[in-house]
Order: C-alpha cells, then structure tokens, then sequence
C-alpha cells in the first residue's frame, strides 16, 4: 500500500439527488497504466476533478501519494482535463513558459521538442489553432512533466487516429517506473494496447478493477470485447 | 508563486484594460482639440458676444458630460473586468488549470485581489489624465502642476505656521488624518474586492444559475454588513461609556474616535470577505 500513487477510499459524489459516484474504491501503483472505462455519464470525469480538488466529496476520501488533494499533492499530478482549460489569447510559447514557472518538474526542451514532432509554431495563438491542435498543445504541457501522477481524462477524444497514436506513444515513453497514468476514455480499442490494468465505471460504481493480462489469458477476450459485453445496451452487465 | 500569479494576472487584466485607457485618453484629446477649434471658429465667424456666452456655455456643458461619460466608463468598465477576471478565470474553464496550480488558494485570490487594485488605481489616473486633456489644458504644464501640488501643500502648510492660523498639534491631528483616510481608502478598497469575490464565490457552489446566486449572494452580503453596521452604531450610541468618553473627548480627539471605529469596521468587512473567499473555495470549490 505504500506504493499507492492514488488511492480512493469510499469516495461518494451527489450532484444533488443524483449519485455521481458511489463508494468507490480502488489503488493504482507507481509504474501502472490505468484505463477507466465507462460509458458517458458513469462518473470517469468526476472521480478525475475529485482528485484534482475541483470537487469535493460527498463521503470517502482520495489519496494522493498519502495525502489528500491540495497544493503539495498538485505539484506531483499532472491533470489534462476534458476541456480547453487555457486562455485563448496565449501563445504557444507563453504557456510554456507559464507552466515552467509554475511547475518544477516541468521540462521546456522536452515540450519543444514535442511541439515540433507535431509542427506546431509555438509563435501561434491558441485561438487561432482547430480543436484538434489545441488539445495536442495541452496533451504536450502535461506530458512535458515529470509528474508522479497523470490524470487524463479523454486525452484522445478530439484528434485524428495518427495523433492519436503520437499521444499513446508519447504516453508510453514519458513515464517512468515510479509514475502511475490514469486515462479516462470511451474509446477502448485505440487505447488498449498501452493499458496495464482497466477499471469499469457503471452508473457511478466501480464494476470491475483487473489486469489486462489477466482479461486477456483467463477470460480470453480483448478489453474491448469485455467492454461491450458489459455496457451492452438492453442488457444488464 | 504569489508574484508569478501577480505577474501573469497583471498581463491577462492589461489585455483588457490597455484598450480603454488608451481609448478614454484618445477620446479626451478628441474632445479636448474639438472644442478649442470650436472656439475659434465660432470667434471668427460670430464677434457677436451674446452669442459666444451662448457658445461658451453649451460648450462646458458638453465638456462636463464628456468628462462624466469618459470618468463613468472608466470605472465601470475597470469593475466589471475585475469581476470578469475572477468568474472566467477561477470558475470557468480557466480555473481548471488556476486550481490545478500548486499554489494555494489565498494566493490565487489575492493575486486577483492586488491587480484589481491597482487597475483601480491606474483608472483613477488616467481618469485625471483625462480630465486635464479634456480641459485642453497643456499636458505638460498639466503634468508639472500635477508633480507642484505636493510641493506647494508643504509650502501653504508652512506659511499657515508662520502665521499661527495652524499650530502644530494641529498639523499632527492632520497628518493623522491624511494617513488614516489613505488606509481606510485601500482597506475599503480590498473590501470592495472581496465583496465580490465572496459573492462569487458562495455563488459557485450552487448546482445551476451561479450567476444569479452571485448576484442575490452579493446583496445578502450587503445586507448583512448594513445591519452589523447600525447595529454596532446604536451599540456604540447606546454604551454610557463610550458616549461619555465621546461628549467629554477634546473634539479632535472625538473626530479620531469616529474614524478608528470606522477604520475598524472597515477591517472586519475586509477580513469577513477575505475568509469567505478563501474558505469556500478551498473546502467547497464545485468546478462541475
């Protein structure tokens, strides 16, 4: 337990009569890719702002590294949100240099690096850029971290599936053994092949926590399959 | 990271208000250069006198409107980007990144806090600026008389002595004065700021219409601090003592009295809408 990056302890979320999410438990280590998988609606979005103190729960608690959500922990997480959560008027190269202001483990070359792999002109204004641009400039600023945790909630929802596949790899190389990822996203097939373990959302409880491996060898299916096995629509899971 | 977040408030308000100061100051030049060619050509065209009082009339009424309109606008314009600062950038989407800072939330607010302040005062300068431009007066011998009062305040001071209109215990009681109303000023300012961003603040927590909540929350505080007001006055009124130590207090002495307790009502507010502020968005920030 003491490896546990993030740790969620009956943590309960009302938005008011409706249960957002409910007595949910679970612990990811350091070194682990983490999918939480669930339709719209199951609760992936709220779990990731609890974490991140943009909520606060209703019941339970949520540990990061031992601590709950505040300033020491933001320094060690590194969150892309389900939205543009930056000025529009900002250029390219002012949001790098902010977040190497702000954040300590936040590498400049590494971003630069990425931006051109990806040939955007850090000269250019966020407002000027398609959505799908934008959401790489913000996937870049977390990525460029040496974070000890990355919450990201839909991080491949707005791009095309090339960039999709620069983002993954670009998952996959940034963290290290003593780092954890957890990325929220409904579209399994393209993420599968990067994840560790899964964790099924339904409705706003936990239905399954389990290794990809394990999914794989024991019940013989592909996360996507088990995916659509469980959500099916008309059927119970 | 105070200073950062100062830093990077400061450029995001700027953004905003560089525009309307620069307009407000083009705006009176216009209306400053307009004028004066007005003069003259109705001088030249119509020598006749009654006529030109007429002229001359019209023409400081539509100079005074001028400056209530430029002076107006400035403010108005200065508090409604402060507001908007804070609601956009702390709670909509930008507010994911501001909270997601590792920073902590009384720095987030007061770095809002400091530069709306400061927009504030800027506004109050150029607004001066304004008026001497409006008023056709040359700019630097505007800006010299601007940079003599200061001077020519120490020197009637010291003439007033000399001549024992003044003594210097009442110099003193003044200087009191000048630095108690300058704090009062700022205090009272920050107080305005909070009261918003309370307002807001409470306002945030509420599922749907924020905005609204925001608004009616803001009138609960007003109404709030009117009644702890009277009902500290009467208090105030109705203790023997303080109303004895008030009636028998040499009257300098009474005048300091009725400041310092309004000096610290104006510190609770400051500091009640500090704590709100600061409280509510720690322990109940509902970015939904």
């Amino acid at each position: 337990m003491a490896n546990d990056i993030l740790s969620l302890d009956r943590l309960t979320k009302r938005f008011g009569k409706k249960c957002a999410l409910e007595d949910v438990s679970f612990s990811i280590s350091g070194g682990r890719i983490v999918g939480l998988l669930g339709p719209n609606g199951s609760g992936k979005t709220t779990l990731i702002k609890l974490a991140n103190g943009l909520l606060h729960p209703d019941g339970g608690a949520v540990y990061i590294d031992g601590q709950r959500p505040s300033e020491k922990t933001k320094a060690i997480v590194s969150y892309l949100p389900d939205r543009m959560y930056v000025a529009d008027w900002m250029k390219v190269s002012d949001l790098v240099r902010m977040f190497a202001d702000f954040y300590q483990d936040f590498d400049k070359e590494k971003a630069f690096s990425m931006l051109r792999s990806l040939d955007i002109s850090e000269a250019d204004r966020m407002k000027t850029m398609s959505k799908g641009t934008k959401e790489k400039v913000q996937l870049v600023l977390v990525m460029s971290r040496e974070a000890m945790l990355y919450l990201l909630d839909e991080p491949i929802g707005g791009v095309d599936p090339a960039a999709r596949d620069f983002i993954l790899r670009t998952i996959l190389t940034n963290y290290s053994p003593e780092s954890a990822v957890l990325i929220s996203t409904h579209l399994i097939s393209d993420v599968e092949k990067v994840l560790d373990e899964v964790i099924f959302l339904k409705e706003g409880r936990l239905i399954r926590h389990e290794n990809v491996d394990h999914i794989r060898e024991q019940e013989g299916k592909s996360v996507d399959q088990l995916f659509r096995e469980i959500f099916a629509i008309g059927t119970e899971g | 990271m105070l200073f950062k977040l100062i830093k990077y408030e400061w450029r995001a308000m700027m953004r905003s208000l560089l525009p309307v100061y620069i307009a407000a100051l083009a705006l009176s030049v216009i209306i400053g250069l307009g004028s004066e060619l007005d003069i003259f050509t109705r001088l030249s065209a119509m020598p006749g006198l009654g006529f030109l009082e007429v002229v001359l009339t019209l023409l400081q009424v539509v100079l005074v409107i001028a400056y209530v309109v430029i002076i107006v606008a400035l403010f108005v314009i200065s508090t409604i980007v402060s507001v908007q600062r804070f609601y956009k950038g702390l709670l909509r989407d930008e507010g994911y990144l501001m909270f997601t800072l590792p920073v902590k939330v009384w720095e987030l607010t007061l770095s809002k806090a400091i530069v709306s302040f400061l927009a504030g005062f800027i506004s109050i300068i150029v607004a001066i600026f304004a008026i001497g431009l409006l008023s056709a007066v040359d700019l630097f011998e505007f800006i010299l008389a601007i940079f003599q009062i200061p001077g020519q305040l120490i020197g009637a001071v010291n003439e007033a002595l000399l001549r024992g209109t003044i003594t210097p215990a009442d110099l003193t009681n003044l200087t009191i004065f000048a630095i108690e109303f300058i704090l009062m000023a700022i205090i009272s300012a920050f107080a305005g700021i909070y009261q918003f961003y309370a307002a807001m603040a409470l306002g945030q927590m509420s599922r749907k219409h924020k905005v609204l909540f925001s608004v009616l929350w803001y009138i609960g505080i007003n109404i709030i601090a009117s009644i702890v007001f009277y009902a500290a006055l009467f208090l105030g009124a109705g203790t023997v003592s303080i109303m004895g130590a008030f009636a028998t207090a040499h009257p300098m002495i009474a005048v300091h009295m009725v400041v310092g307790a309004m000096f610290i009502y104006c510190v609770i507010n400051l500091a009640a809408f500090i704590l709100v502020t600061n409280v509510v968005l720690k322990q109940r920030l509902n970015l939904e």
